[in-house]
């Protein structure tokens, strides 16, 4: 049998009693059932308006929708597929709630699904859920075990994209991208700095770039390879040789993983070498546990390599000025669909850094239930107060479970050369070298060589650059120490601060509001999922002037006007 | 100045040019018929003997006049009777406006005495349908009504009145011409379709045009005639487009469809363009679809988009009035003769002639075939005569024997093939166009269903003729039985009461004639009765129709005997 896909029906029609009869009435004869119907009162005054849901042969709907238009109170009826349309429906989901703990569980998967508790007492709450038929389903489903004692939908409503309803023919029209891609907005970093740019006098403390440029030595070597004809063709696709040696020395000298440059690939910039990773290991179908406020982008990553599924959010813990890894809430987390826990460490946004006991907890859950753990650690070397960094890569007994990625952007001023790299098992880095061949045949030539120089030069710049960073911190620390809006944990590593507003607001909305009226911008910290509402990213990454009078806006903006 | 609803509803129709109603009073009408007292002088009600004759009296009514029929019922049982006819209606796009009295307002939905959910009841089968529940929407709603019957593609409206609606007083005004925004009937086609349409046309070798009853709602009989004699294309019918194009011309080639003609049939399937104007592709005419006309470019013009690519998928589909289409459509049309091709059509023709006019037309013994009435009648007639056929047997052989030479002169139930339709639509036609000989065949199975409309027309003094094609069976259902279903005869054979005799009660004359020497001066008398006159033929007992495209066959798999 054919898979019947929904047809959309759109019906305007004069609002007067009987109508929807003689819609029904049509359908009934034809014996075809309606998924589902919602119709209400439109702008023009009298007019209503339909939506039909059907799931038939294509045919039969082109046929239909002609009878429906011969309806004499029916102006207009259009037909579309899913891919033209922007359509919503709204559950209300009642759940049982047995105790504290449920309670949190539930709010917890409400808070990533971004359904809001509408209702609660004792003994149930009341969830709102609006999104897709497929959202909804996907939220009952994980629900369910709580016990969901009732559940309402709307319908569906739609609305046509683009300037509005076109005449019923769209077999020329060009088709749409895919659900996932349709579903994630742009970075809301990118948008803040698109924003931040188009306001003139801005200083944004929202982008995490170095203000460093790229030491001389390594413009050198890239110079060179230029001019000796090496970067001309293709490198192969794992990167070049040298680099790869260089870079398995490097992990073994700097990270303590003994890896061969067999498993090592070249990438272009962690970004690639994320996505390459979660390509390789998910499913439609499986998950993948990010303890958060995470890297906005590792999200819409996963969603795009899960074709619309959603990462699993745990929440760290903000509690004594530290951000604690909750280890009994991420082994809860863990289902039959589990595939792998992501860990930025250091992170961003919140500037922690993962102790060894916090590693070693998740090492054990990961050996305990068969996952994998991929790592972000861009910011490796920028951990302060004379911490130093741990991989979870270098742990016996998981290393055939870990996929390191690291890069050389932040560690060497280096965000525009684009050069990462992941290390893996071979059997690993076999399967990824797939997609990333997929994805870029090579990186870079020029930029390999520039990485080289990097890996292998003196190090002595890193160690500057740190105790910039550090510097940095130091100032954030004392300007945001002039406004009582405002309580933060102390970064331990990378070079963001993450602090927490003391008043309820939107985050998102302030962050827009400070670029327009108070010139400075920052992150907001919704974006980076649960826990992360009501903060805002400031990134120290910037030159001190900069970020002292970026702050000074900041701080005079939240004392006077929130 | 405060008029009631129901004096509001006698303005409507007088303004609506209501001349005629047909009608039958009860308890939630009453009202209305008060009203219509008053009216007497200028709208004539014709008082049926049963609901179901005056819808169908209104259909034969609009049909020969083309505009609305009207007709008046009570709640209840009243309303319910329409509804066979009201379906009938729908089937063969009739306007009607069908009036119905109701329980008051406030008792609606109380199973009140007489209450029926008439809007309910009436939806899937109308055109549109309304309940006025305060008699200041009658002017309104009436003019919206005729408007919504008359025009696009024509059908039946309900009107539904709350007896509170006919009683109670308000301040009458004249509506404002009707619009209803969300109602689009089309006009003119899109120019480069006819453009294309033509050109399919101009360049075909075996074109085809097949007119349907569309042609003759549009009245678009003049257009076809000339694009057929500037194109040379030949022109079949579907059963009601049958007389909107001479019988007689040399580029008739007959009705298409399960009695249609052989070469109609068989022809389609071999025509490399087909024009359809005005027909639905209604599976009587289609056959078996995944084989009809695959050799064809298919153009379609409907005024209702709902038919084009409904049963079959054409090429080229036309929303179009068919008149204002075809108009812009001939000038395009080059001069051009298909003399090869339509002789190919003769000698089908020849074949039929052969194997199946000839043994109809030539009785053996003395026993008179249904053939061989509709000929004579065709003959005596000139071709001239307005039929109503009913269902059945007879129905076909006077679809194929009767040379029609003038429009819109044959009528019958079509779509939803009612049987009890001739003889209420044969009074309905009568009355529309007294000047024109009105003559009804019916089978005696039909006869008797709605038999009791005879007291209508005596009570009228109408001069309507009708003639009962008796072979004591329900013959269409005996001819598939014996076809399809081994020759067992389940509950098709009529013991009939003497209809000379019925007649008579009905104050009707008639005569019954059962041997072929007889016909003709028999048919003469019927002919030149002055009153209404039955003529009862007793035909031979298990004649068949032929030629037959049997069900879920092709339509060139036509069987002749």
């Amino acid at each position: 049998m054919n898979i019947l896909y929904p047809s959309t029906i759109t019906i305007f029609s004069e609002n007067k009693p009987g109508v929807l009869y003689r819609i029904a009435n049509l359908f009934l004869r034809r014996k075809i059932n309606i998924e589902s119907l919602t119709v209400s009162e439109i702008k023009s005054k009298g007019l209503s308006r339909f939506t039909i849901v059907v799931k038939e042969d294509p045919k039969v709907v082109e046929k239909i929708t002609r009878q429906l238009a011969k309806i004499i109170e029916v102006s207009d009826v259009y037909t579309h597929n899913d891919d033209s349309l922007i359509f919503k429906e709204i559950a209300l989901i009642k759940v049982s709630v047995k105790d504290q703990d449920q309670l949190k569980k539930i709010e917890s998967i409400a808070y990533q699904f971004q359904a809001p508790l509408i209702h609660r007492e004792d003994s149930v709450v009341v969830i709102q859920k609006s999104g897709s038929e497929e959202d909804i389903n996907f939220l009952r489903s994980v629900l369910e075990k709580f016990g969901i004692k009732e559940l309402v939908r709307s319908g569906r409503i739609a609305l046509e994209k683009g300037k509005g309803q076109k005449p019923k023919i769209t077999s020329n029209e060009i088709k749409n991208t895919s659900r996932a891609t349709g579903s994630i907005d742009v970075s809301i970093i990118k948008k803040i700095e698109l924003l931040s740019r188009s306001h003139k006098d801005v200083i944004s403390l929202a982008q995490g770039i170095p203000s460093f440029f790229t030491a001389e030595h390594i413009r050198q070597a890239a110079k060179n390879a230029i001019d000796s004809n090496l970067v001309d063709k293709y490198t192969p696709g794992y990167g070049i040789p040298e680099l790869r040696e260089a870079i398995a020395e490097k992990v073994k000298r700097e990270n303590n993983i003994h890896a061969r440059p067999e498993e090592v690939i070249v990438t272009h910039g962690g970004i690639e070498a994320l996505m390459a990773v979660f390509m390789t290991l998910l499913n439609v179908e499986d998950e993948i546990i990010v303890p958060t406020p995470d890297y906005a982008s590792h999200i819409t990553q996963i969603i795009i390599s899960t074709h619309g599924g959603k990462p699993i959010f745990v929440p760290l813990i903000e509690q004594n000025k530290e951000w604690v890894l909750d280890v009994s809430r991420l082994e809860q987390a863990v289902t039959t669909r589990t595939k792998a826990i992501l860990l930025c460490n250091p992170s961003n946004p919140t500037g922690k850094v993962y102790s060894k006991n916090e590693l070693e907890q998740v090492a054990k859950i990961a050996k305990k239930h068969n996952l994998f753990i991929i790592t972000d650690e861009m910011y490796e070397h920028f951990l302060y107060d004379g911490r130093s960094h741990i991989s979870i890569g270098s742990f016996k007994g998981i290393e055939d479970r870990v996929i390191s990625v690291f890069g050389v952007s932040k560690s060497y001023a280096m965000t525009g050369w684009r050069i990462g790299y992941i290390v893996a098992t071979k059997k690993l880095i076999d399967q990824i070298f797939k997609v990333h061949d997929s994805i870029i045949t090579c990186p870079t030539a020029v930029s390999q060589y520039a990485a080289l120089a990097a890996i292998t030069g003196k190090q002595d710049i890193v160690s500057y650059y740190k105790q910039s960073f550090e510097k940095r911190r130091k100032i954030v620390v004392d300007e945001l120490a002039k406004t009582n809006m405002l309580s933060y944990t102390m970064p331990q590593g990378a070079y963001y601060c993450f602090p927490k507003l003391k008043k309820s607001v939107n985050d998102v909305e302030l962050a827009i509001r400070m670029i327009k009226e108070a010139k400075v911008g920052v992150v907001p910290g919704s974006p980076f999922g649960l826990g992360g509402e009501n903060h805002i990213r400031i990134s120290f990454g910037c030159e001190e002037e900069v970020l002292r009078e970026g702050l000074r806006r900041l701080v005079t903006y939240l004392n006077t006007k929130l | 100045m405060k008029i009631s609803g129901s004096q509001a509803l006698m303005r409507s129709l007088v303004d609506q040019g209501v001349d005629i109603i047909f009608g039958y009073p009860g308890g939630a009408i009453m009202p209305v018929y008060d009203a219509l007292y008053d009216y007497r002088e200028k709208i004539r009600h014709i008082l049926v003997r049963h609901e179901q004759g005056a819808v169908h009296a209104a259909e034969g009514y609009a049909r020969m006049r083309g505009r609305p029929g009207v007709c008046l019922a009570t709640s209840g049982p009243g309303a319910t009777n329409l509804v066979t006819g009201i379906a009938d209606a729908i089937m063969d796009s009739v306007p009607l406006v069908c009036i119905t009295g109701q329980v008051y307002a406030h008792l609606v939905g109380t199973d009140a005495f007489q209450e029926a959910d008439v809007i309910g009841i009436t939806t899937p089968i109308s055109k549109w349908n309304h309940q006025i529940t305060q008699a200041d929407e009658v002017p309104e709603v009436i003019a919206k009504a005729f408007y919504i019957a008359g025009s696009g593609r024509p059908g039946p409206v309900v009107i539904d009145i709350t007896k509170n609606a006919q009683v109670d007083l308000f301040d009458y005004s004249k509506p404002k011409k009707v619009k209803i925004e969300s109602y689009k009937i089309p006009q003119n086609a899109n120019r480069q379709q006819i453009k294309k349409a033509a050109e399919i046309l101009n360049s075909a070798e075996k074109p085809m045009i097949i007119v349907g009853h569309g042609v003759q709602i549009s009245k678009a009989e003049k257009e076809i005639f000339l694009l057929a004699a500037k194109s040379g294309i030949p022109i079949a019918s579907t059963l009601h487009g049958i007389s909107v194009f001479p019988t007689d011309h040399p580029l008739y080639v007959g009705m298409v469809g399960m009695h249609g003609k052989y070469g109609a049939n068989v022809l389609t399937n071999q025509a490399d363009a087909i024009l359809a104007v005005g027909m639905r592709f209604d599976d009587r005419v289609v056959g078996r679809i995944t084989d009809y006309a695959k050799e064809a470019k298919i153009i379609h013009i409907d005024i209702d988009d709902a038919e084009l690519n409904k049963n079959i998928f054409v090429d080229l589909s036309i929303s179009a009035d068919a008149k204002k289409a075809l108009m812009q459509l001939i000038p395009l049309i080059k001069k051009n003769k298909h003399e090869e091709w339509v002789r190919e059509f003769r000698r089908f023709d020849e074949i039929q002639y052969e194997k199946v006019t000839m043994k109809e037309l030539n009785s053996q013994k003395d026993k008179i075939k249904m053939a061989q009435v509709i000929n004579m009648l065709s003959d005596k007639t000139k071709g001239q005569s307005a039929i109503v056929a009913d269902v059945g047997q007879h129905q076909m052989i006077t679809a194929n024997y009767y040379n029609f030479k003038k429009p819109n002169s044959f009528m019958t139930s079509g779509g939803l093939g009612t049987m009890g339709f001739a003889l209420p639509a044969a009074i309905g036609a009568k009355l529309a166009a007294p000047r024109r000989e009105v003559i009804a065949v019916i089978g005696d199975g039909s006869f008797q269903m709605n038999i009791q409309e005879l007291a209508t027309v005596a009570q009228e003094h109408l001069s309507i003729k009708i003639i009962i094609l008796n072979n004591n069976y329900l013959g269409m259902v005996r001819q598939w039985q014996q076809l399809f279903f081994d020759k067992r005869y389940s509950f098709v054979d009529l013991k009939n009461p003497d209809f000379i005799q019925v007649a008579k009660g009905f104050r009707i004359d008639g005569e019954k004639v059962e041997k072929i020497t007889g016909l003709s001066s028999a048919i003469d008398r019927l002919l030149q009765a002055k009153k209404s006159y039955i003529l009862e033929v007793v035909v031979e007992k298990e004649g068949n129709v032929f030629p037959m495209v049997p069900v879920g066959a092709a339509c060139d798999e036509v069987v002749l005997e």
